[in-house]
């Protein structure tokens, strides 16, 4: 059953109440949702307009006639192929990374009682706490002892230790839900612990570990201060920090090519967001209710 | 949030699991990550906050607590300071009350919820940098929102909301609540989605009011809900910095400027390493003090 199924399904004082009371939700349901959609309208809307339609005041409200020219065009002034592949690749990266760490280290927490096991839930917690610019400083000199300033792989270890507790967290919250029962006749029949892990838990958590991997890649793929900060050559920004280099140069004469690169930026997001929204939603829901 | 409050209350100990040494090797890998990449740099910053860097990369200085006595009577820290309390209002206190205000309509069964819900939540997807060049167009004087303002008649002459003292730091928290509403959207309505019916039942038998209902059972019932909100609110307020960097850049004359962005511009604008690293163990101080008030007052005060 979905949340939205058990949602409905739930107490209603209001099934018979009056119908004025029903339309004002509606009308406030349909505000947010106009509110939420204007801004991404606006967005694409600006994208397909030719430049003589930029700048043009009263704005037009739907682009006419509507153009990809500004993709083409925009797609030549930067290496924005390469700014897709770095940005796909260190999301990707770290969200094998995060995963593959973080998953040994939640089944250890919610499945075995060990002396410890408590502080190291709240190191967790407060890991979540850490506002993670304060660490700038000397991550950047950590890096740049490491020769990884400037390199996708040193942003792919800062990011997956990053959402290390994040992952953990919802993680957790996963394998608590999952029956002890299989775990128990395993190791009655004598199969090894490494066995149970790998055979047994991993396979009932897989769709846990694919709602918590969709949100770290979306969080990656989005992520701006860290990128800003450690990459310095233009050949290995990501999508986030091109666009903002993009805007800082050309300023407000290019806004439908800035659009357009904005919609292509986004598009993978909102894509992977509408085939899986329920594991999105349950994933974020799921970390607060444990 | 129960079990962060009961672990943190010393409450809960671990359930029936089996005790034996293998759990730690599970949780090895990440230590190891943790300890690299956290907690040797964040005893750096600490060591970094009372230093001055003297050459870049290498020699340093003892000052004492020079640093952190530099950071607060920095004027343009408590500029920051205060922006950050307003900007906190449109991280935290607006999505809050608009995204139980949605939450419980779409609650209460409407077609099409499940579409709805999932459309408020897109823009927490959308990039923070793509969600800042879009407003500022949106706001920019031949933008769609003058335009909307002008042509209702609202205001005669489009206003320059990002390059106005006034106007820039709520155009910034615009967007933000843009952003968040279908965040605590989602939280709050599986907190929602989690209350009995039967107390409503009885006091609907009881004759109380709707607003009775509310005040009495839904707020208090929802409060684990509403605390993480906070205080994911306060982390992340605490944390945000392409919010303003990308639309405002802190400006015009610091009227948008927030911690975060103070703080970046006097380490990596200024490279004051050492008054940085000091300014950064406030900002944690601060967010880490606070979130534990939240955590605890809602595990205090029992319902």
């Amino acid at each position: 059953m979905s949340v939205a199924d058990r949602i409905s399904g739930l107490f209603d004082p209001d099934r018979e109440g009056v119908a004025w009371e029903r339309g004002l939700r509606y009308v406030g349901v349909v505000l947010a949702a106009l509110f939420v959609l204007v801004p991404l309208y606006w967005m694409v809307a600006t994208s397909l307009k030719g430049s003589s339609q930029i700048g043009v005041f009263p704005p037009a409200l739907v682009p006419s006639p509507a153009t990809i020219e500004p993709y083409l065009s925009a797609w030549q002034t930067g290496p924005w192929g390469q700014w897709f592949l770095n940005t796909m690749l260190i999301s990707g990266g770290s969200t094998v990374v995060a995963l593959a760490i973080s998953t040994p280290a939640a089944y250890a927490l919610a499945r075995f009682d060990f002396p410890g096991s408590n502080p190291v839930y709240l190191l967790f917690l407060g890991l979540l706490m850490i506002p993670a610019q304060i660490l700038l400083i000397p991550l950047y000199n950590l890096l740049a002892s490491l020769g990884l300033v400037d390199t996708r792989v040193g942003l792919i270890l800062v990011y997956s230790t990053f959402f290390l507790a994040f992952s953990v967290f919802l993680l957790h919250s996963f394998m608590t839900n999952l029956p002890e029962s299989l775990e128990e006749a395993a190791r009655i029949g004598g199969i090894p612990e490494w066995k149970i892990f790998i055979k047994v838990i991993l396979p009932l958590v897989k769709s846990g570990m694919v709602a918590t991997g969709m949100l770290i890649f979306v969080f990656t793929w989005n992520e701006f201060l860290f990128a800003l900060t450690f990459l310095q050559s233009e050949q290995l920004y990501t999508i986030s920090v091109g666009l903002q280099s993009f805007q800082g140069i050309h300023g407000a004469t290019v806004y439908n090519q800035l659009f357009a690169m904005s919609t292509l930026a986004t598009l993978p997001v909102v894509i992977l967001f509408a085939l899986f929204s329920d594991q999105f939603i349950e994933g974020i829901a799921g970390l607060e209710m444990e | 949030m129960t079990e962060i409050q009961d672990r943190l209350l010393g409450k809960l100990t671990p359930a029936q699991g089996r005790r034996e040494w293998r759990p730690y090797l599970y949780l090895l890998p990440a230590f190891v990550m943790i300890a690299v990449f956290m907690a040797y740099p964040l005893v750096d910053t600490f060591i970094l906050s009372f230093q001055e860097v003297v050459t870049l990369g290498g020699e340093a200085r003892w000052v004492g607590l020079d640093n952190y006595v530099a950071v607060v009577t920095d004027p343009l820290f408590w500029v920051a300071a205060k922006n950050t309390l307003i900007f906190s209002i449109g991280m935290i206190i607006v999505p809050l009350v608009l995204g139980l205000g949605l939450a419980m309509m779409i609650n209460r069964g409407i077609k099409g919820q499940s579409f709805l819900r999932s459309l408020i939540f897109v823009p927490v997807v959308v990039p923070i940098v793509v969600s800042g060049i879009v407003f500022s167009w949106l706001l920019s004087p031949d933008g769609l929102v003058n335009w909307a303002l002008v042509t209702i008649g609202i205001i005669q002459e489009p206003a320059r909301f990002l390059n106005s003292v006034t106007l820039s730091l709520p155009s910034v928290m615009l967007m933000v609540a843009w952003k968040r509403t279908g965040y605590y959207m989602v939280i709050l309505l599986a907190g929602l989605q989690g209350l009995p019916s039967d107390v409503y039942e009885a006091a609907k038998i009881m004759g109380k009011s709707r607003w009775a209902m509310f005040r009495h059972i839904t707020l208090p019932l929802l409060k684990p809900a509403i605390l993480i909100t906070v205080v994911l609110g306060i982390i992340d307020t605490v944390r945000a910095f392409a919010h303003v960097y990308v639309m405002t850049g802190g400006g015009p004359s610091n009227s948008s400027e927030i911690l975060s962005t103070h703080f970046y511009k006097v380490a990596f604008s200024y490279f004051n390493f050492g008054k940085g690293a000091a300014y950064g163990f406030i900002l944690f101080g601060l967010s880490l003090v606070l979130s534990i008030i939240v955590i605890k007052l809602s595990g205090g005060t029992e319902i």
